[in-house]
């Protein structure tokens, strides 16, 4: 079967504020007053180990754990923080950086680019450079940088979507505490999903935070989709499982995608774990039809990509990687 | 036999994070640490740093272990292989 992962990152702090970081690792070690056991990890060893698991700069390490868990293909996304964080480098050169990588691993990566409606035009030109130029995929948001998905400035840009038939995916639900939660609500993105019903709008992490609200607007607009990254992350008493086997069992599976939030919980599941899980016996997919599946797996966000894109994606004669390298 | 001392050990640090008797820890090679063991994040990354106290060496700093380190077989072959790398050199 056919396996894309619809949700990842390089892991590589090339990409990613130190703020962000810092703030995961507070909220980590902020949980300690209620984990278990005398034996605690100090602040500054959970933020050695995150900051660990983003030396990956070249995305080598993603690709081996997509070969051991049989994923065909990833959707990179690189979130544009600069008008909330101070980033490592300017949006042009990570979004360069971004190419050079798929470059680097011909076939494998799909490219969507961030972008913060404050930008303006600079932000739009930069996003037609990246879909015109570097054949970049779909419109990463981040709405708890400030703004609603919604936001009349980001019209430009689900305009150009429309008319490249490109998909937008979003954030939702908390994040690094040194972002503002309240912008993050999948509701926000209705106004705009109705405005522009050509454009899929992917709801990240939509089964792990603001369930019901995230399964409602799939349930009931047509062109709102959920991934279900970072579902090993679900708050619910008895784990993940029980609530992805409620999911899957809706009526919406033509509008899930599965994704795994890489390089995030690489070191607790790791991609082939989540693949296993999700997949093997007792898994919550068992039972679902291998249609429903496949959609799940892959169908869905390879058919919200333009076709045309898939076939430039697909891996290149030696003599063009000879080059690059 | 190293090994099998590499693993009693991981056996008693496993109990330690989890406040138990090495004896309610049974561990091989196999044994994964957060689906059969259940440990979470936390202890997960509180066995790592007793792991670097205990045989001395760096796992945090190598490229792509951590996402790696899903099982005892794992870390064990790690910290053999950071044990060997640090032995001088024999002639």
């Amino acid at each position: 079967m056919r396996i894309v992962d619809g949700h990842a990152h390089v892991g590589s702090m090339r990409f990613i504020p130190e703020q962000f970081v810092e703030g995961v690792a507070r909220n980590l070690f902020a949980a300690q007053a209620g984990a278990s056991g005398r034996l605690h990890p100090t602040l500054a060893q959970i933020r050695s180990l995150l900051l660990s698991q983003h030396q990956d700069h070249n995305a080598d390490q993603l690709v081996a754990a997509m070969d051991e868990a049989g994923v065909a293909m990833t959707v990179l996304l690189l979130p544009d923080f600069s008008h909330a964080l101070a980033c490592p480098a300017s949006l042009d050169s990570m979004a360069e950086e971004h190419s050079r990588i798929r470059a680097r691993h011909p076939g494998r990566f799909y490219v969507f680019q961030g972008i913060d409606p404050r930008g303006g035009k600079a932000a739009l030109d930069l996003f037609q450079h990246t879909i015109t130029d570097y054949d970049f995929n779909g419109l990463k948001l981040y709405p708890p940088c400030g703004y609603s998905p919604s936001d009349e400035r980001l019209y430009p840009f689900y305009e150009f979507c429309r008319e490249r038939s490109l998909p937008v995916l979003l954030h939702t639900g908390p994040t690094s505490p040194v972002l503002d939660f309240t912008w993050s609500h999948p509701s926000r993105v209705d106004q705009a999903a109705r405005d522009f019903p050509e454009v899929p709008f992917i709801l990240a992490h939509g089964v792990v935070h603001h369930r019901e609200d995230a399964l409602d607007l799939c349930a009931y607009r047509p062109n709102v989709y959920l991934d279900i990254s970072a579902f090993p992350g679900i708050l619910h008493p008895l784990g993940w499982r029980p609530v992805l086997h409620d999911l899957f069992r809706v009526g919406i599976n033509h509008k899930i995608i599965f994704g795994t939030d890489w390089p995030l919980f690489s070191m607790t599941s790791g991609t082939k774990t989540c693949v296993d899980q999700l997949l093997g016996e007792g898994g919550p997919l068992q039972g679902v039809g291998a249609r429903d599946i496949e959609l799940i797996m892959s169908g869905n966000i390879e058919r919200l990509i333009p076709k045309a894109a898939q076939s430039r994606a697909a891996p290149e004669p030696v003599a063009r990687l000879t080059a690059i390298a | 036999m190293p090994e099998q001392a590499t693993v009693a050990s991981m056996q008693r640090l496993i109990a330690q994070v989890r406040e138990q008797s090495p004896s309610q820890i049974v561990v091989d090679r196999d044994t994964r640490f957060v689906t059969d063991l259940g440990l979470a994040s936390l202890e997960l990354i509180a066995l790592v740093f007793l792991c670097e106290q205990t045989f001395a060496v760096q796992l945090v700093s190598q490229p792509g272990l951590l996402a790696r380190l899903h099982t005892i077989g794992v870390a064990i072959d790690a910290i053999g292989d950071l044990q060997r790398a640090a032995e001088p050199a024999h002639a």
